[in-house]
């Protein structure tokens, strides 16, 4: 774990940037952001979180060399579910719950 | 939506938390995980409580919450802050020619509190109407009944990851998985998203060894630039509709 001080300015630095975000097009008049910028900045959100399950999902296949583990099967569960139009809500819980089930039986 | 007539501020102001209650709802469970994944990971309760109060980020607030439990790098978590909420970059860009005529000062403050909630919420308002002199107490109506709940239930996570016994057991870790799933579904009604999604997926698994977790930074800059490729983007509506596509996912 990092000092508090480190993680006070780590704080500082989020906020920093995360204010700046929110403010800067508010506050400056006429920011003129391209057609491509904006594009981009639309596919951020779905590449960070795609990003981010990655290795959660991959890493215990990996690691056990059976492509059978909880992880990737309630991963599977979790995007099906979403897919048919089921509430976010309800996919998260439901495929924690299929990950309890997995976790238990695998 | 309801049809209250607007008459005062202060109507405008309930009416901006009444209409925002359908997503503060949806929002609470991913507060009180966030309060909850803190002790779970070894995490002092004071940095979960300072994320809250003073980034306001949800997606950000996990984001950093994971990085910072595997001991990455400070400088690295703040730079993912950044690319994390670059997105409000569009909310702010929406929401602006509408505020145009509110005060500077008001406008910082308004800032501070821009969630997608609050900006779905807004938003939807303003296409329906709603009078120059009513806006700014409906958006802070919004805003503070999201501000409020977003505190309250981390609190509540908190206590309630601190006092229950074996919770490393219960696999919250799949909990953040199974949310981050949950929000990026409904952005997968675009195809540029899945790409975006698909590219960004396999790019962080093969680049999981780089150090610093800069892998995952240089998967969603390549996955993000592929996808805004013109040719993958010619179903892409107004900038409002798409933005309103993430309905639903946390701040």
């Amino acid at each position: 774990m990092n000092n508090s001080v480190s993680v006070l300015l780590m704080i500082i630095g989020m906020v920093t940037v995360t204010f700046g975000v929110r403010m800067a097009p508010l506050v400056v008049d006429h920011i003129r952001l391209s057609p491509f910028a904006l594009r981009f900045l639309n596919k951020v959100p779905a590449a960070v979180l795609a990003a981010l399950v990655a290795v959660p999902i991959l890493e215990p296949t990996l690691a056990a060399q059976n492509i059978l583990q909880p992880e990737l099967i309630a991963a599977l569960v979790c995007l099906i579910l979403g897919l048919t139009g089921v509430h976010m809500l309800a996919t998260v819980i439901l495929g924690m719950g299929s990950y309890w089930v997995l976790a238990t039986w695998l | 939506m309801t049809e209250l007539p607007i008459t005062s501020p202060g109507r405008a102001f309930a009416l901006g938390a009444i209409d925002s209650l359908p997503l503060v709802v949806a929002a609470a469970p991913f507060g009180i995980l966030f309060g909850a994944l803190a002790p779970a990971n070894d995490i002092p309760g004071w940095i979960a409580v300072a994320f809250s109060a003073l980034v306001f980020a949800g997606s950000a607030q996990y984001v950093a919450l994971g990085l910072l439990a595997i001991g990455t790098p400070l400088i690295l978590i703040v730079l993912t802050t950044f690319v994390v909420n670059l997105r409000h970059l569009l909310y702010s860009l929406a929401l602006a020619k509408d505020f145009q005529f509110a005060p500077r000062g008001k406008k910082i403050v308004m800032a501070f509190f821009l969630t997608d909630e609050t900006f779905v919420t807004v938003s939807r308002r303003l296409q329906m109407q709603l009078s120059e002199n009513h806006r700014i107490a409906y958006y802070f109506g919004s805003a503070c009944f999201m501000y409020g709940n977003w505190q309250v239930c981390t609190w509540m996570g908190l206590w309630a990851g601190s006092s229950l016994q074996n919770i490393e057991q219960l696999g919250l870790e799949f909990a953040m998985v199974a949310a981050f799933i949950g929000m990026l579904v409904p952005m997968l009604k675009h195809k540029a998203n899945v790409l975006a999604a698909i590219i960004g997926f396999a790019l962080a698994w093969f680049t999981r060894h780089w150090p610093y977790q800069s892998g995952l930074v240089f998967s969603v800059v390549v996955a993000a630039l592929v996808a805004s490729y013109p040719g993958f983007n010619k179903s892409e509506k107004a900038l409002t509709n798409e933005t309103c596509a993430s309905e639903g996912s946390v701040s």
